[in-house]
């Protein structure tokens, strides 16, 4: 749950943000004209995205990279073209759309639309790739994760719905479009680097005349990579303009600024401000979840999990051996002997539910080498790839499994043959 | 105005679809280290890497969900003792790798598993990995490890004695990963 709700935030919060400013923009601008040519480009934009999800989902024609190529060229230009102009058509709320207006709002309309482009289908297809262990559609694991998925995109609407409201009322509308440019230049300049990614890891399929050097081009690689290394730092740029926008909001509705005849009208405009400040308090409290979202949720959901304290055994000549009442409570241990060379050898144990065998292993397995197991909620979890393993087939060989360790069961022991200790050393050079 | 909203907005939208049935079939895979093409022992490798992938059967592999990239190694064998055919896959090898960042650091380790794509065999697995810049070590043991045998004697034996015992080592530099997908 908690994955999908920080990967959805991530994913949408800067072209939901975007998208919000620029409808309120267009709105105050032209009045309706500017909303219905904008909220075109947003329905176009979801509807491009469902189509090129369902194209994405059902063939193998869609190689994203070469869509996010072009796609990062038109957030680009289009971001310029909004710049330039709002700097031109974009200063008074006139409320009649002018050929210059049409300009500014289908730039804004195209951008919003190819935002939306960029993030959804990825969205969209979250519930197809859910790993459910072969439990199915209806099973816990997949609605746990819709759950995630689900609750952020809530949370984004309504941040969006709130977030407009407040766009709408700050004086004056340059203050909005200031904040929009400057959040919009931002994520182009994030764009800018990811542009260059075919390019630097040498693609075919771009058949670019120059291949990346370091010497040569070291500065374009050097961008690429910071946007690479930081890419959340442009996310919270965004916040922060979102933040002031608020703050702004809120700082124009604590006292009543506007002429009043009487009592009444101005108990009504103390109602509005009032009103306003509780819209901004609400959104900033929407960005406060945000925050805590894509950072405590996020470090605590990709958190690398510590391995529990190996546990104590005897060694009695070439024999090892394991009390069988310190592992029947169907709990996972671990066991751990340093060979001759120096190496730690890991081993597990769980007794199997509802049984009187053990599931016994190496703490590895072929596939994500020594990262180990860990017990959540009475589960065995790979700790490097978060697969649950099923408890009754610990013991088999392959795949995900722990790697096999041979054992006896004598005078209330489990009983392991120091050779086969000597064997696993391999795993954990 | 409401039919040439209409319209556009059919248009842009169908241009998903249309766009996409123009574009060639397949999958882009990216070159992983400035280094290319590498001869390793009698092999020649090179390694890419792409968006993870669904592979079957699969608690054989690591899922989709939650990985960041897959890698594949790709090799063919050169001249050799071993009869393996020239230009073809060398299988039942264990290839280990061991990701480390610029300070050295190892990242991840972990094993490659033999698989098929549409492009052949080849050795890889899904992996979790931040962007960052990266290098990579393959460590490759040889087929003897999975129970490979060779003939050695004299009338049907190939050119060997046996296979390698300390494993092939080889190293990709200045990997810049950068998800696209």
């Amino acid at each position: 749950m908690l994955k999908y709700l920080w990967m959805v935030t991530q994913d949408l919060f800067v072209t939901v943000t975007l998208a919000t400013w620029l409808h309120a923009i267009l709105g105050r601008l032209y009045g309706k004209k500017g909303r219905v040519i904008h909220g075109t480009g947003l329905v176009t934009g979801v509807l491009s995205s469902l189509a090129l999800a369902i194209v994405k989902g059902t063939s193998n024609r869609i190689i994203s990279s070469h869509w996010n190529h072009y796609i990062y060229a038109f957030i680009i230009c289009l971001t310029l073209a909004v710049i330039i102009l709002s700097l031109i058509f974009g200063r008074k709320e006139e409320g009649t759309l002018t050929k210059g207006g049409i300009l500014l709002c289908i730039a804004a309309a195209g951008l919003s639309a190819v935002l939306i482009f960029y993030q959804l289908p990825g969205v969209m297809l979250y519930p197809f790739s859910f790993n459910t262990m072969g439990n199915g559609y209806l099973s816990s694991y997949y609605m746990v994760r819709l759950a995630g998925l689900v609750l952020a995109l809530i949370l984004l609407f309504v941040y969006s719905c709130i977030l407009y409201q407040c766009a709408c009322h700050i004086r004056p509308l340059s203050h909005v479009t200031r904040l929009t440019c400057i959040s919009a230049a931002v994520y182009a300049l994030y764009c800018f680097g990811r542009y260059f990614v075919p390019w630097v890891n040498r693609a075919k399929w771009l058949n670019w005349p120059v291949k990346y050097n370091e010497d040569s081009f070291g500065w374009i690689g050097s961008w690429m990579m910071f946007t690479a290394n930081y890419a959340m730092l442009f996310i919270w740029v965004i916040v922060a303009l979102a933040a002031l926008s608020l703050i702004i909001c809120f700082a124009q509705n604590i006292k009543v600024t506007e002429p009043y005849e009487n009592p009444a009208q101005k108990r009504k405009l103390r109602a509005k401000n009032r009103h306003y400040r509780r819209l901004s308090c609400t959104a900033a409290g929407a960005l406060v979840i945000f925050t805590l979202v894509l950072t405590l949720v996020k470090s605590y959901d990709t958190r690398v999990v510590e391995l529990s304290a190996p546990e104590s055994f005897t060694v009695e000549e070439d024999r090892i051996l394991v009390p069988m009442e310190a592992v029947n409570d169907f709990h996972l241990h671990r066991f751990e002997y340093q060979t001759e060379n120096g190496v730690n050898v890991r081993w597990i144990v769980v007794r199997k539910p509802n049984s009187a065998s053990y599931g016994v292993g190496l703490d590895a397995c072929e596939v994500c080498g020594n990262a180990g197991y860990y017990e959540r909620n009475g589960q065995v979890v790979c700790r490097r790839c978060d697969v649950v393993m099923n408890i009754n087939t610990i013991g088999f060989k392959g795949g995900c499994n722990p790697i096999p360790l041979k054992y006896e069961v004598d005078g209330g022991n489990l009983v392991f043959a120091m050779e086969d200790i000597m064997a696993g050393e391999r795993e954990f050079k | 105005m409401k039919k040439f909203i209409a319209l556009l907005l059919a248009v842009m939208t169908l241009s998903v679809p249309v766009t996409a049935m123009a574009e060639e079939a397949g999958f882009d895979e990216y070159e992983l280290g400035v280094e290319g093409e590498q001869e390793v022992g009698f092999m020649t490798m090179s390694m890419v890497y792409f968006q993870p992938v669904d592979m079957a059967p699969s608690d054989l592999a690591a899922p989709k969900e939650g990985s960041d990239l897959h890698i594949e190694v790709d090799l063919t064998a050169n001249e050799n003792p071993y009869s393996f055919p020239v230009d073809g896959w060398v299988p039942y090898l264990s290839i280990d790798y061991v990701i480390k960042d610029t300070e050295g650091k190892e990242v991840l380790s972990g094993s490659m598993m033999p698989m098929a794509a549409s492009d052949g065999p080849h050795y890889g697995n899904n992996i979790a990995l931040p962007e960052g810049e990266y290098s990579i070590t393959l460590s490759i043991k040889s087929p003897a490890e999975n129970g490979y045998l060779l003939h050695v004697d004299p009338e049907t034996g190939v050119e060997a004695d046996e296979f390698w015992t300390e494993p092939l080592e080889a190293t990709w530099t200045g990997w810049k990963f950068v998800k696209e997908w």
